[in-house]
C-alpha cells in the first residue's frame, strides 16, 4: 500500500499540538443554524433557459470537458455528473449544453441571502452551493424552526432550486447533515450521534485525506471521532481535526457575515419625446444630484455608472461608464457623462432616462496635501479617463521599448501608466547605431507614390549597411540591411534593402 | 554722477521696470543648443506660452531639436515619483520609435500618447493642458483659427506646461498669439532656426550648427549580422 504509514511514527510523539477539549461545549450561548444546501444548483441558475428535454451543464477540467450538473430528463437518459461530455452525446444526441458559471451561480446565492436577511440577520454564504442562517434569535417571533424552515421551502420553491435544508446547533454540522440528507438535529447531546453516521465525504475534504482516511478503514464520522484525536491530527492533519470540532461544537466556528451589495437607480420621465442633448443632461444633472445627496448620506462611492436611456417602442439604449478610482464628487461625475452624452446617437428619441450606480463602495480616506494640493496622480487619472470617454479607449497609450532586434518590434504600446510609476528600464540603449525618431508603422516600397509624400528627389546612401537578421522562429522573420540615406532635398531617411527581394523600403525618418 | 548710478541708487532700486531684469525672470527650459540659448529671451524655451515650429516636410531635424529639452522634462522630473507628469504627443503623424526616444536619453514611460480624430484635436490638447497632470504637449495640429490658439496659449500659461504646437507651413502666414514661432532650414550639415517672432526679441535666424539626426558614427565597421 502506497500510503501505508511507518510504525514508529506512531512511537514519535511530533512537535503538533493538538488542543483537547472540554467535556462542556465550548459555545456558551445556544445557537440554531439552518444550512440551505442546493445540490444543482450549478444546473438551476440556467434552469429559466433550459426546455422540457435533456440538459446538462459542463465544466472543462483536466483538459476534457465533464458533466456537472443535470435535469431531470437528462437523468433519465443515464446521464449524470461525473461523465464527459462526448459521453453524454452518445446518449443523449438533442442534449442542451450550457458552460457553468461561478458567476451567476455566486449571484444566485446572494440574491438567496439578501432574501433570508428578512427571516434572521445572520446569513453567511458558504460557496459554491449553500447558505448558512443563524436563526436560534428568530425562533420565537416565526414561532418554530419548522415556520421557518417552510418559509424558506416556499422561497426556495418559488424559484424553482432543488434544495435541502438541515437545523443543527453548529454550522458545520447542520451543512454536513445537509449534505447527507439527515433530518434536523435539536439539542447538541443527539449532535454526535446523527453526525457520526455521515460518511466522510460530507465534509468535502481533499480527495487525498479522504482516501487516506478510506485506506484506514474510515467511512463515517463515527470512525474518525472514534480515533485518537492526536494521531488523527499527526495523520491526517490539525485542519480536518478542527473542523470535527466546529461540526460538534467544541471549538468556536465564526463564519462571516453576509453584506449584501446595493445599487442605487433612479429615473426621471422626460416630459416629451426628444433627441436633445441639453434636455437629457438637464435630467442627468437632476439624477446626478440626487445621486451625490444619496453617495454623501451612506458615505460611499461609486465606480461605474449606467445611463439607460428609455424609447417607446424600441429596446432602452445603454451607456455605461467605468473609471479608474471611486468617486462621489458631483462634479466629476458630471463631467465625465457630459463628454459622451453630449454627442450619443440614438436609434430613436428617449422618453425616460434611468441611472443605475455600480455596487456602492464605502469611501476610502485619502491623505489630503497640507496647501489643498490635488495630487498629480488623481488629476492623470481623471484625464485619462476623460480622454478615454471621448475618444475610445484605444487612442491613448503609453509606448515601451522591447528588447527585439528587429525594428518593427522593438516598440509596443503600452498602457498609460500614472504618472507615478518609477522607471525602471535601463535608459541607456543596446544599439550601435541611431535609430530614427518617427517608424512608418508599415515600411514603403522606395519609389512609390505613398513613399514620395515623405521625401523628394533621389536619395543617396549616407551610412555603410546594418545588417538585421532576424525572426526566423515566428514566420515574421527579417533579412534586411539598414542604410541612413538623404534626400536631395535634405530629409534625413531609414531605408532597407531586403536581401531576398532586392526591393527598397522606407521605413524611419530621422525628424 | 552717470545715470547709471542715478538708477543704481537705493531710492530708485525696485521702482524701475528694466528690460534686463525681465529677461531673465522667465521660467525657460534650456534648448541644448548653446547658440539658441543665447537667443531665447530667459535662456531656453519658455514654459507657458505657444511655441510653433513649422514644418513642410517630416525628416529634417524637427523633434531633434527638441530631443535635450525633453530628455531634460522627463528624466529630471523623475528623481521625485510624486511629481512625476507626462509629455503628452498628440496625433503625432508617425510611430515615436522608443528606442530612438531612449537613445536620446528620453524615459519613454513618461510619455502619453493620444491619437484623437481630427475634430476632436484641439479639444484633446485643451484637455490634456488643462489637467495639470502633463508637464508638456507636443500636438501636430493642422488646422487652428487664432481663438482656438489664444485658449490653448491661456490654459498653457496657467499651467506652466511646455507646449510645442506643430503646423503646417500654411499657418506660418496665418495670425497667432504664440509667443514663439519658428521654421527649420538646413545646408548640408549645417541647421538654422529661422525664428519668424519671439517675445522679447527680434526675428532672427539662428544658426545652430549640426544637429545630431541620425549620423552614422564615422569610421564604424559595418555591424553586420546581428544575430
Amino acid at each position: 500500500m502506497s500510503r501505508s504509514l511507518p510504525s514508529r511514527d506512531l512511537a514519535i510523539r511530533e512537535a503538533v499540538t493538538v488542543p483537547s477539549f472540554d467535556r462542556e461545549p465550548a459555545l456558551a450561548t445556544r445557537q440554531s443554524w439552518i444550512a440551505v444546501y442546493l445540490p444543482n444548483l450549478a444546473f438551476d441558475v440556467f434552469r429559466s433557459r433550459a426546455t422540457d428535454g435533456p440538459a446538462v451543464v459542463v465544466e472543462p477540467m483536466h483538459g476534457q470537458v465533464y458533466v456537472v450538473a443535470t435535469n431531470r430528463s437528462a437523468r433519465s437518459c443515464g446521464i449524470v455528473p461525473g461523465v464527459k461530455l462526448n459521453a453524454a452525446f452518445a446518449l443523449a444526441a438533442s442534449l442542451r449544453v450550457f458552460e457553468r458559471s461561478i458567476r451567476r451561480e455566486r449571484a444566485s446565492l446572494e440574491s438567496l441571502s439578501a432574501w433570508a436577511e428578512r427571516l434572521t440577520s445572520t446569513v453567511s454564504l458558504s460557496p459554491p452551493d449553500a447558505v448558512l442562517l443563524e436563526v436560534a434569535g428568530s425562533v420565537r417571533l416565526f414561532g418554530s424552526l419548522a415556520a421557518i424552515k417552510h418559509k424558506l421551502g416556499e422561497e426556495l420553491a418559488r424559484r424553482g432550486w432543488t434544495r435541502r435544508l438541515c437545523a443543527a446547533p453548529t454550522a458545520t454540522a447542520a451543512l454536513w447533515l445537509a449534505r447527507g440528507a439527515v433530518e434536523d438535529v435539536e439539542s447538541l447531546a443527539t449532535l454526535s450521534g446523527k453526525l457520526g453516521s455521515l460518511p466522510v465525504r460530507v465534509t468535502r475534504w481533499p480527495l487525498g485525506t479522504q482516501a487516506l482516511l478510506r485506506d484506514l478503514g474510515v467511512r463515517t464520522i463515527a470512525d474518525c471521532l472514534r480515533l485518537p484525536r492526536d494521531g488523527f491530527a499527526r495523520r491526517v492533519g490539525l485542519t480536518y481535526l478542527h473542523d470535527l470540532d466546529r461540526a460538534l461544537a467544541r471549538r468556536f466556528d465564526p463564519r462571516e457575515s453576509f453584506v449584501p451589495q446595493e445599487r442605487w437607480s433612479t429615473k426621471r420621465e422626460l416630459y416629451q419625446e426628444t433627441s436633445d442633448s441639453a434636455i437629457f443632461m438637464a435630467a442627468v444633472e437632476d439624477m446626478l444630484a440626487a445621486l451625490t445627496y444619496e453617495l454623501r448620506r451612506r458615505q460611499a462611492e461609486v465606480r461605474s455608472v449606467r445611463i439607460e436611456l428609455e424609447h417607446v417602442r424600441l429596446k432602452p439604449t445603454f451607456e455605461s461608464f467605468d473609471w479608474a478610482e471611486p468617486t462621489h464628487e458631483r462634479d466629476r461625475l458630471l463631467s465625465l457623462l457630459r463628454d459622451r452624452l453630449e454627442r450619443i446617437v440614438l436609434p430613436a428619441p428617449a422618453i425616460a432616462l434611468r441611472l443605475t450606480t455600480g455596487f456602492l463602495l464605502p469611501v476610502q480616506a485619502k491623505p489630503n496635501d497640507l496647501f489643498d494640493k490635488v495630487p498629480v496622480e488623481t488629476l492623470a487619472h481623471v484625464l485619462l479617463e476623460r480622454l478615454r470617454g471621448r475618444l475610445g479607449a484605444e487612442a491613448v497609450h503609453g509606448i515601451a521599448a522591447v528588447a527585439e532586434h528587429r525594428p518593427e518590434f522593438a516598440w509596443s504600446r503600452s498602457e498609460a501608466r500614472s504618472a507615478t510609476c518609477l522607471r525602471d528600464d535601463d535608459p541607456l540603449s543596446p544599439w550601435a547605431r541611431q535609430r530614427p525618431l518617427w517608424l512608418l508603422p508599415i515600411p514603403l516600397p522606395l519609389g512609390s507614390t505613398e513613399a514620395h509624400r515623405y521625401y523628394r528627389g533621389s536619395v543617396e546612401l549616407d551610412s555603410s549597411a546594418e545588417r538585421i537578421e532576424s525572426g526566423w522562429w515566428d514566420g515574421r522573420d527579417a533579412c534586411r540591411d539598414y542604410y541612413v540615406a538623404q534626400s536631395s532635398c535634405d530629409e534625413r531617411l531609414w531605408i532597407y534593402r531586403d536581401r531576398r527581394s532586392f526591393d527598397w523600403y522606407l521605413h524611419g525618418l530621422f525628424g | 554722477m552717470g545715470s547709471n548710478d542715478l538708477l543704481d541708487s537705493d531710492e530708485l532700486r525696485g521702482r524701475i521696470w528694466r528690460g534686463s531684469g525681465a529677461r531673465s525672470a522667465r521660467v525657460a527650459l534650456p534648448t541644448g543648443f548653446a547658440a539658441l540659448d543665447r537667443y531665447l529671451p530667459g535662456g531656453g524655451w519658455p514654459l507657458g506660452p505657444l511655441i510653433e515650429v513649422f514644418v513642410e516636410r517630416y525628416g529634417v531635424g524637427e523633434l531633434s531639436l527638441l530631443m535635450p529639452a525633453l530628455a531634460a522634462l522627463t528624466a529630471g522630473e523623475g528623481s521625485r515619483a510624486s511629481t512625476r507628469k507626462w509629455v503628452a504627443w498628440i496625433a503625432p503623424p508617425f510611430v515615436p520609435y522608443a528606442p530612438a526616444l531612449q537613445q536620446r536619453g528620453v524615459a519613454v514611460d513618461a510619455l502619453l500618447l493620444v491619437h484623437p480624430s481630427g475634430k476632436e484635436c484641439l479639444w484633446t490638447v485643451e484637455q490634456v493642458i488643462r489637467s495639470g497632470s502633463s508637464c508638456g504637449v507636443l500636438a501636430w495640429l493642422a488646422a487652428a483659427d487664432h481663438v482656438a490658439l489664444r485658449r490653448l496659449q491661456l490654459a498653457a500659461e496657467a499651467q506652466g506646461c511646455w507646449t510645442i504646437l506643430f503646423r503646417p507651413m500654411a499657418a506660418r502666414r496665418e495670425r497667432s498669439p504664440a509667443a514663439l514661432r519658428l521654421g527649420l532650414e538646413r545646408e548640408g550639415s549645417v541647421t538654422r532656426v529661422r525664428i519668424d517672432k519671439c517675445r522679447g526679441a527680434w526675428p532672427a535666424l539662428v544658426d545652430i550648427g549640426a544637429i545630431d539626426i541620425g549620423t552614422a558614427p564615422d569610421g564604424a565597421t559595418p555591424n553586420g549580422a546581428v544575430e
